[in-house]
């Protein structure tokens, strides 16, 4: 177990020393999130009732967008330099490539959605006092993360790169959206854990799923 | 020298039965497709609910049906790349998907014109348009992929990808977009008339389905040669060119 | 080898046929189905924009296969041309 587990933390480990030095995924996501947040109240009138019904949607799609944004960012350094050669030449499956490289996102997304989070809640004025709400972000961003890897992967060597990610993620990651949105609106609506099981179910199986389907067919998108 | 004439011999006959293959089952394909035609407008009886204009549910379900049919050649055939590597399956996973397209787009279109004649309007986010313009938008993607890729084996390669990550999503959309749209009253649902279905509509149904199947079938054999043929061509012009 | 400008003739005749025998085929079609229309505001329009686009999309995609074979077989053609001119 350790001998699978402990290449793919020395992968992450290498992407997060890489983030800590140029704060470059982590700085788009946090700026793009915040602006589309702040855009977004220009979009309506934000009355408690209106605020209560757009909430959950707002917060999710602005963490989309800023996610596609930062996943843009993460293999670009890879491919500029060379070192998915480099990378390749380990001697590790490409599995562990592409758990290792996908934790680290996963981590670099949810230090944003902690501070992001708890700012939304202070512009539109509504309670992080759930634990569930922590619980969906986690799977959605896993999910989204998960898929979103494998793309940004395949993006990042295409000749429209920036568009390539939206175009291919966001229809595969529509029930990540949706369950999300789901499942935060009724947890804000004062349902509980109980009631959101289907859509955290979702979630999950989503996660598995695709993470199991990146995996294999992640060495099929690293080859040259 | 004897052994090239026979090798060259066998893959002439080979093209030939091909070749009077494919004329047959085009010969099949538009005889079904006026036996469909007159079924679909001239014999099966009118519903009573929804009137002449019905009868669009005899092209949109074959049309949807084929869609699906199409997606799943994608799938399959692009995991066998993936596997073998050969390319006549990324020709197959190709062509299929550029018929996808095709076919989810007349879903979509003939799905639209039913929405507005029997809910009045041309768009409404019901489960089934939802997860069929998810699906357009995926295989959409596929396209724009393949255009995109820097070499055609990367193309080959990612597109692959592409077709299984999308085939094995739909279900997961739709579950998910039926379940966000609450609880979506089937009797109004696509395809429902005022319960179950008269059998002489359900035999113009079936006929249909298989209609388009057939006709399908046709349309693909005849892309995935071209497909096979251009790359064979590509090939030559490379050696052409070199030598 | 026929000049290009009887061949354009020939195609126009060809798909003006075309479009004659469709309007035709069509007109019978939703004449047939318009006598079993109950009274009111006529629906048939939707079924014949379905019905057309259908199959126009079809004959379309078909003849953008046969399009693309004709091209093929030119550059078959021509690669054989310069085989045999090198062979020579």
């Amino acid at each position: 177990m350790t001998g699978f587990l402990i290449p793919i933390l020395v992968v992450t480990w290498k992407d997060i020393l890489l983030e800590l030095r140029t704060k470059d995924m982590v700085t788009s996501i946090f700026v793009f999130g915040l602006l589309t947040a702040v855009i977004f109240n220009f979009a309506f009138d934000p009355t408690p009732a209106v605020v209560a019904l757009v909430v959950p949607g707002i917060i999710w799609v602005a963490f989309t967008f800023a996610g596609v944004l930062g996943l843009n960012r993460a293999f670009v350094l890879e491919k500029d330099r060379g070192s998915l050669e480099g990378l390749l030449l380990c001697p590790v499956s490409r599995d562990v490539i592409y758990l290792g490289k996908l934790l680290a996102i996963f981590l670099f997304m949810l230090v944003v959605e902690a501070i992001l989070f708890p700012v939304f809640a202070v512009l539109y004025n509504f309670s992080l006092a759930d634990i569930t709400l922590f619980l969906i972000a986690v799977l959605a961003t896993l999910g989204f993360a998960g898929v979103g890897t494998l793309f940004s992967a395949m993006a990042v060597n295409t000749r429209s790169r920036e568009i390539m990610l939206p175009v291919l993620l966001l229809p595969v990651a529509a029930p990540v959206v949706i369950a999300a949105v789901a499942a935060t609106s009724d947890i804000m609506g004062g349902a509980s854990v109980g009631d959101v099981s289907r859509w955290l179910q979702l979630l999950a199986t989503f996660d598995v799923i695709f993470l199991i389907v990146s995996s294999f067919v992640f060495g099929a998108v690293l080859e040259e | 020298m004897e052994t090239t004439t026979d090798t060259q011999k066998s893959r002439t006959s080979n093209r030939d039965v091909a070749s009077a293959a494919k004329a047959v089952l085009l010969a099949v394909g538009g005889v079904m497709m006026l036996a469909d035609i007159a079924l679909i407008f001239l014999w099966v009886p009118t519903e009573q609910v929804m009137g002449v204009v019905q009868r669009i549910f005899y092209f949109h379900v074959p049309l949807a049906w084929t869609g699906l049919l199409s997606t799943t050649v994608v799938f399959i055939s692009s995991i066998v790349y993936l596997w073998k590597g050969q390319r006549r399956w990324d020709a197959l996973a190709h062509s299929s998907a550029e018929l996808s397209v095709m076919f989810i787009t007349l879903t979509l279109i003939t799905g639209a014109t039913w929405a507005k004649m029997a809910w009045g309007v041309w768009w409404t986010w019901e489960p089934r348009l939802t997860t069929t313009l998810i699906l357009w938008l995926m295989y959409m993607g596929y396209l724009m992929l393949r255009a995109y890729a820097p070499t055609p084996s990367l193309a080959a390669r990612y597109s692959a990808v592409m077709g299984i990550i999308a085939f094995v999503d739909v279900p997961i959309v739709y579950f998910s977009v039926n379940w966000w749209r609450g609880i979506h009253p089937r009797v109004v649902g696509v395809g429902a008339t005022s319960g179950s279905l008269d059998s002489d509509m359900l035999i113009t149904l079936i006929f249909s389905v298989f209609t388009f199947t057939v006709l399908f079938t046709y349309v693909l054999w005849e892309r995935v040669s071209l497909r096979n043929a251009e790359d064979a061509v590509q090939g030559m012009h490379i050696t052409e060119r070199t030598a | 080898m026929k000049g290009p400008v009887s061949r354009l003739r020939s195609r126009l005749m060809a798909a003006i046929a075309a479009a004659t025998a469709w309007m035709l085929s069509t007109g019978v079609l939703m004449a047939a189905v318009a006598a079993q229309e109950a009274p009111g505001e006529s629906t048939l329009p939707f079924l014949y924009v379905v019905y057309t686009v259908t199959w126009a999309t079809f004959f379309a995609y078909a003849f953008y296969v046969s399009r693309r074979q004709r091209e093929l077989r030119r550059q078959i053609e021509e690669l054989r041309r310069v085989l045999e001119e090198r062979d020579k």
